[in-house]
């Protein structure tokens, strides 16, 4: 597209049009930029949650617990079965040993009443014996007459011998029974003992197998819940490719607004270099202050800045131009903070430049901003950046400097009809002031004043700022701009 | 295995039996003992007896053996201010002009009684549990310790200004910073302590960029770490990650990391064996609940491989934070590794 140069003379009013429409323009692309960047920043991190939510895990981990909780029920229904089996075999093995008991000893009362039998037999058998020896001397005595009752004499004796030596055999046999039958006692009361242990044992086996069965329960229960957090897992990735599908939408929008604002900036930009000379005269100053803050040679910039005000041109178009080159020069392609070094080398550049302007333009009537270092706090290199980029951006920046007191804040923002006061801290222990400054601010009424801070600790864990009750927490100079814009345009609105 | 061979296991290269766990603990000492913190910084000797009671409470593996790394810029002749609501800062800077650069003259790091105190502290702790924990020690680093003496403003300027001004003077500061880090170190190391942390803000990513930090900011760590006769651990308090190939061959024996360092990415530039130290986020510990941070904890363990130290980010672990989420950062250590599905 080419711009067709005007040929007449522009009115002042209108070339101050065109100036503060090219300013608009220019903050605006600034805006847009920062859309893309951020949203830039969301699609990365959708797709992270993407990926983490379709890593999934939760279903198959539930659906394995599922699994492991029912081999656990039937594992432990098969113990509980054979245990209840096995305490009826050793109640059955109990009862068989006790009959078994019973008429063993019935057997030793038997070999007893053999034992005292014989024992009678024995006295009779010795009396036969002694009754044959006195037959014989009998007989004897008798003499041919008893000849014959001498030989039934012996033959008595002899049997009474035999008799006498059987019934020894016979108590010989029944004293190794009764032996045996006591070895059998002894051996059947360690059985029984040994009944009662197996008892125990299969009572113990069952109660664990009741007792297991009531945690595999609890399992399944677990189990249950686990599945539900899997649905939710589910559906939470279901919603999250939703937020990248959008995520993803409002980027192409925002790329093509960016596109569009920077090349009607740019249109501008081409007007008004066209229709300048026809008033004032062409400026090369904003491409060169902007290549001397992306080389970072300040001296090209203050001469860059010291021949634009020698040709005469516009303080208010110079600071506007510094404005533009100071937003872009505090952004990263990441949208991380750069480091703090850059934004050094930036600021002293930046603040030359405000510092050689500022005393020649119009006060500025952009929303006045308290700044200061929290309670306790002596690190003002942060501070002052982020002074810089508001001045830098527009806005009317109150510095109150080191070691802030909350009453210092609130008096001041209440002198100043400030909208936001901004608290810089490098160190936790004095981040923790803040909620004193929000409560001088109330106590004074101040309620509608926004409180916002920025420094290490918000970088650290930017949710800092709801533990301390603030309206926002900036990670860098450009954050803090456009936080400030975003909550100065609301309470415009 | 008891605390010192853990960690001893993770920065040579084994395998210990469980990860190490080693938050830093500072401020929760005046805590355990109910001291108010500016008595128990104003007495270093105190140190010892609240770390003692914060291992017994605890039974993490290591102990610290220093108050606050503030006490450095006292043998130079600054001050320090104490608090009751957070640790020391520093009264006013010892230089206000680069040119006093020059005359500046390296002290005697012993020479003040506060150093000298916490050197006693480091001897009663090695007398109490050395061969038993890692007794640990701190020193601002090299690269960082002027901001502390100049502030970080000026500093700055000098990195970032005038080159002839900085070609002239940034050596000579740099040597006297050198010295003055190595002579400190080494009188922790020979107090009794273990394993000394330098604490280098400045030289992280989040400070400088990395042009800055191979021509000047590399040279001096190298220096630094080679004249210290001992092992010694870099914590970049800060953005590391970009400059993690830098840290591969500085001879040093861990690298503490933050949460925005992402373990799996240092283990991938550093190597099986580097041990890592970190990540958890310190402020974090504030509102994460216990089991939240067992998790975050068990994840870290898995990501970073046995050469790690369980830890917190830089500086330190809050005052406020509850003892039961301290307990269940250390218990995560005491049960091992999650495992991870694979993705």
């Amino acid at each position: 597209m080419t711009t067709a140069p005007f040929s007449e003379p522009v009115p002042d009013a209108t070339g101050e049009t065109i100036a503060g429409l090219a300013r608009s323009l220019h903050g605006l692309v600034s805006l847009a930029a920062d859309v893309t960047t951020s949203n830039g920043a969301l699609i990365g991190a959708a797709d992270e949650a993407v990926a983490v939510a379709r890593r999934g895990g939760l279903a198959e981990v539930s659906d394995d617990m599922r699994d492991a909780s029912a081999r656990l029920h039937a594992n432990v229904a098969a113990i509980a079965a054979a245990a209840s089996q096995t305490g009826v075999a050793v109640a059955s093995f109990g009862e068989t040993v006790a009959a078994s008991e019973a008429e063993l000893h019935e057997l030793g009362e038997r070999a007893g009443s053999i034992r005292r039998t014989t024992t009678e037999i024995v006295g009779i058998s010795d009396t036969i014996r002694l009754l044959a020896l006195n037959a014989r001397i009998e007989a004897a005595r008798a003499g041919q007459a008893g000849a014959g009752f001498q030989v039934v004499a012996a033959e008595v004796g002899k049997l009474a011998v035999t008799t006498r030596e059987v019934i020894g055999h016979v108590t010989a046999a029944i004293e190794a029974i009764t032996v045996s039958i006591a070895r059998t006692e002894q051996r059947f009361a360690l059985t029984r003992d040994a009944l009662e242990d197996a008892d125990s044992v299969v009572r113990t086996l069952g109660q664990v197998a009741a007792a297991t069965t009531a945690e595999a329960d609890g399992l399944v229960t677990i189990t249950d819940a686990l599945e539900r957090v899997a649905f939710d897992q589910v559906e939470l990735a279901e919603h999250v490719d939703s937020t990248r599908f959008h995520a993803a939408n409002v980027d192409q929008a925002a790329s093509a607004l960016a596109a569009d604002l920077a090349a009607t900036a740019a249109l501008v930009d081409r007007r008004w270099a066209a229709i300048a000379p026809a008033t004032r005269g062409r400026s090369p100053f904003a491409p060169r202050f902007a290549r001397a803050l992306e080389t970072d040679s300040p001296h090209d910039a203050a001469d860059a800045l010291a021949d634009a005000l020698a040709a005469g041109e516009d303080p208010v178009d110079l600071l506007g131009a510094v404005a533009v080159a100071a937003d872009a020069a505090w952004r990263t392609p990441s949208g991380e903070p750069p480091p703090t070094i850059e934004l050094y080398r930036n600021a002293r550049i930046v603040e030359a430049a405000l510092t050689t302007l500022e005393p020649v333009v119009p006060a500025l009537d952009g929303p006045p901003i308290v700044v200061g270092n929290a309670w306790q706090d002596h690190h003002d290199l942060g501070r002052r950046i982020v002074s810089i980029a508001l001045r830098g951006a527009g806005f009317r920046v109150v510095d109150l400097g080191l070691s802030v007191s909350a009453d210092a804040f609130a008096e001041a923002a209440e002198r100043e009809r400030a909208t936001v006061v901004g608290v810089s801290t490098l160190l936790l222990h004095t981040a923790k002031h803040l909620p004193d400054v929000r409560r001088a601010l109330d106590a004074r009424g101040l309620r509608q004043v926004r409180l916002i801070a920025g420094g290490a600790p918000f970088l650290v864990d930017p949710q800092l700022g709801e533990r301390y009750g603030l309206d926002g927490v900036a990670r860098d100079p450009a954050g803090a701009v456009r936080l400030v814009r975003h909550l100065t345009a609301r309470r415009a609105a | 295995v008891n605390g010192l061979e853990r960690i001893l296991a993770a920065v040579t290269g084994g395998r210990p039996d469980l990860t190490p766990v080693a938050p830093v603990l500072l401020m929760q000492g005046a805590k355990v003992l109910g001291e108010p913190l500016s008595t128990y910084f104003g007495t270093p000797r105190r140190i010892a007896e609240g770390q003692l009671a914060l291992v017994e409470r605890f039974d993490h593996d290591a102990v610290f053996a220093f108050p606050h790394v503030v006490q450095d810029v006292l043998p130079w002749g600054s001050a320090i201010d104490l608090h009751d609501d957070g640790p020391p800062s520093v009264r006013g800077m010892l230089i206000d002009d680069l040119e006093s650069i020059p005359s500046l003259t390296v002290p005697d790091p012993t020479r003040h009684a506060y150093t000298r105190a916490t050197l006693e502290a480091a001897r009663q702790l090695a007398a109490r549990v050395k061969g038993d924990r890692a007794i640990v020690g701190a020193v601002i680093g090299p690269f960082s310790l002027p901001s502390m003496l100049m502030g970080t403003k000026r500093f700055l300027a000098l990195l970032a200004d005038d080159a002839a001004t900085r070609e002239r003077l940034l050596p000579v500061l740099m040597a006297k910073m050198v010295e003055y880090t190595t002579r400190w170190a080494q009188a922790q190391l020979d107090a009794g302590c273990d394993l000394v942390v330098i604490a280098e803000g400045i030289s992280s990513a989040s400070v400088i960029d990395e042009a800055t930090f191979q021509r000047h900011a590399l040279p001096t760590l190298r220096e630094t770490v080679r004249r210290i006769r001992g092992p010694v651990a870099l914590e970049p308090v800060g953005h590391a990650a970009p400059f993690l190939r830098h840290y591969r061959d500085l001879g040093i024996a861990a690298l503490l990391l933050g949460e925005a360092d992402p373990l799996p990415q240092a283990r991938r530039v550093l190597g099986p064996n580097l041990a890592l130290m970190g990540n958890l986020n310190n402020l974090k510990l504030l509102r994460l609940t216990p089991e939240r941070v067992r998790f975050e904890a068990r994840r870290a363990i898995a990501e970073a491989g046995p050469a790690f130290i369980l830890s917190n980010q830089g500086p330190e672990v809050p005052f406020d934070v509850p003892d039961a989420v301290i307990d269940a950062l250390v218990r995560a250590a005491r049960t091992g590794a999650i495992s991870r599905r694979a993705a």
